[in-house]
């Protein structure tokens, strides 16, 4: 009896507490959303899998949480936690990332610029609430709309938020088709919606290779801090673009992405325990999180507008929502959006531009606040 | 629910309270420094390499006679793949097109 009490006493069942219980329906709330919904669902099935699993409750001296030294998850977790796997998924990003929709109409960068003011209020936001200053720019970052991104900085700066950082960022990238066309709606008029615009121009395939070198060099050498990220996503560009590493590009953009997807996922769920995810600190997170993506959907918007009183060639104000870097569903919901109010006024392709430029800008963003932020 | 909107609405009227201490707080870890700069070194990034974008067509059009365009064995990249809903949006659209074909009343 004694041996079966002592087995019983090691099992989930005598240990789980009603917050393991809420984290696992969490996960399974997400697993739920990814299958039915379609959303996103190459990041929540592993995300909630992984949550599922986190929260199966620990035993004692037995290895197995992701926070146990040497543990299996623990080992896996390291790729996050050291901040390797983001810079191999923007590898993959890259090479998979076609630049010429941002190549043949530069002005529409600034657009991915503006976006970032999501993730600079936010930061302030998150001060304002009691945050420390680096804790403050790994939640700010939320507003980049990036998860690789959140997650390198929150993994630099405020390791102990990882977690729910990571669980923001992804959720509300899922969630971009509904955060963002109320925005779009309320800011825009319907004649500024209804604007056209000009056809997109060739570009050469030695503006393509060039491109990615001086990009690097010109960013790396403003924020040395974010040379890993954007060294990667460049990098892999010139292996898709060079057309000579067709199978390195190949490779990066298929089963090395989708290896570190599926680790990466999995193990920032697994990292979601209940006694560390559950404290109101991740509440704020959450709801700072949403600010930084409506403030962000709002900054691109607003500044494509403020573009518009000095440019001849109008831009369609819809696509300033795109510079949040959720590539390509704030594209698509761009589209979406335009499309509702004119059916032949394809607007994808042109928001691909500040789409991608987002990418850069919530990088160079990330690059800033750790250079600045890490002797704080 | 009675007891999540009594909590929330504790915790708005405390930071409420705090707003002078809070706003001291963000001006002495000089966060709005922080977030002007932010802003101003993405903005400063982001127009270099706009500028160098819109210029340069015009620096490869001056090196072309320099530095013709070689057609040895670099090719474009790839067409992106169409993705499994494409073939499968093609895959219905000629099974419509095939039944409407074989609905047509036959010319005698």
């Amino acid at each position: 009896m004694d041996i079966l009490q002592k087995f019983f006493d090691t099992t989930g069942y005598a240990n789980l507490t009603s917050g393991n219980a809420i984290m696992m329906m969490i996960g399974i709330v997400f697993i739920a959303l990814a299958i039915i919904k379609d959303y996103e669902p190459l990041l929540l099935v592993p995300i909630g899998f992984g949550i599922v699993v986190g929260n199966i409750p620990p035993v004692a001296g037995m290895h197995l949480s992701v926070y146990d030294e040497g543990s299996v998850l623990q080992y896996i977790y390291f790729g996050v936690s050291q901040g390797i796997f983001p810079p191999l998924i923007f590898l993959g990003i890259g090479a998979m990332t076609d630049f010429s929709t941002m190549l043949s109409n530069p002005k529409l960068i600034l657009l991915g610029a503006a976006a970032q003011v999501g993730v600079f209020l936010t930061f302030l936001g998150a001060l304002f609430l009691g945050f420390a200053p680096a804790q403050a720019g790994a939640i700010g970052i939320i507003g980049g709309a990036d998860g690789p991104t959140a997650i390198f900085l929150a993994s630099k700066l405020a390791p102990g938020l990882l977690g729910a950082i990571a669980i923001a960022a992804y959720s509300y990238m899922a969630l971009v088709p509904v955060i963002q066309p109320p925005i779009m709606r309320l800011l825009t008029s319907r004649k500024e919606r209804l604007i056209r615009m000009a056809p997109l121009r060739e570009v050469s395939q030695r503006e393509k290779i060039i491109f990615p070198i001086v990009a690097f060099l010109i960013c790396a050498m403003i924020a040395p801090g974010a040379i890993v990220l954007i060294g990667m996503l460049f990098f892999g560009n010139l292996l898709k673009e060079s057309c000579v590493t067709e199978r390195l590009a190949q490779t990066a953009r298929t089963a090395m992405i989708d290896i570190v997807t599926v680790l990466l996922g999995f193990s920032v769920g697994a990292s979601t325990q209940a006694q560390m995810f559950l404290q109101a600190e991740s509440l704020q997170i959450f709801a700072l999180g949403a600010t930084a993506f409506a403030i962000a959907t709002a900054g691109g918007v607003l500044f494509a507008k403020l573009m518009n009183l000095f440019l001849k060639e109008k831009i369609n104000p819809l696509i300033g929502a795109a510079g949040v870097s959720a590539v390509p569903d704030s594209a698509r919901v761009v589209q979406m959006v335009g499309l509702e109010e004119d059916p032949d006024n394809h607007l994808l392709m042109h928001a691909m531009a500040p789409n991608v430029a987002g990418v850069l800008g919530s990088a160079v963003a990330a690059g800033v606040l750790w250079a600045v932020l890490t002797a704080k | 629910m009675f007891f999540l909107v009594w909590r929330g609405s504790e915790w708005v009227s405390t930071m409420f309270d705090n707003i002078s201490e809070r706003l001291a707080y963000v001006a002495d870890k000089d966060g709005v420094w922080t977030a002007i700069t932010g802003m101003s070194i993405v903005f400063t990034a982001l127009i270099l390499i706009s500028v160098f974008i819109a210029v340069l067509p015009r620096i490869l059009k001056f090196l072309a006679p320099y530095l013709p365009e070689e057609t040895s064995h670099h090719h474009h990249a790839p067409a992106p793949q169409t993705s499994s809903d494409d073939t499968a949006v093609a895959a219905g659209i000629g099974y419509v097109l095939h039944q409407m074909k074989t609905q047509e009343p036959t010319k005698r």
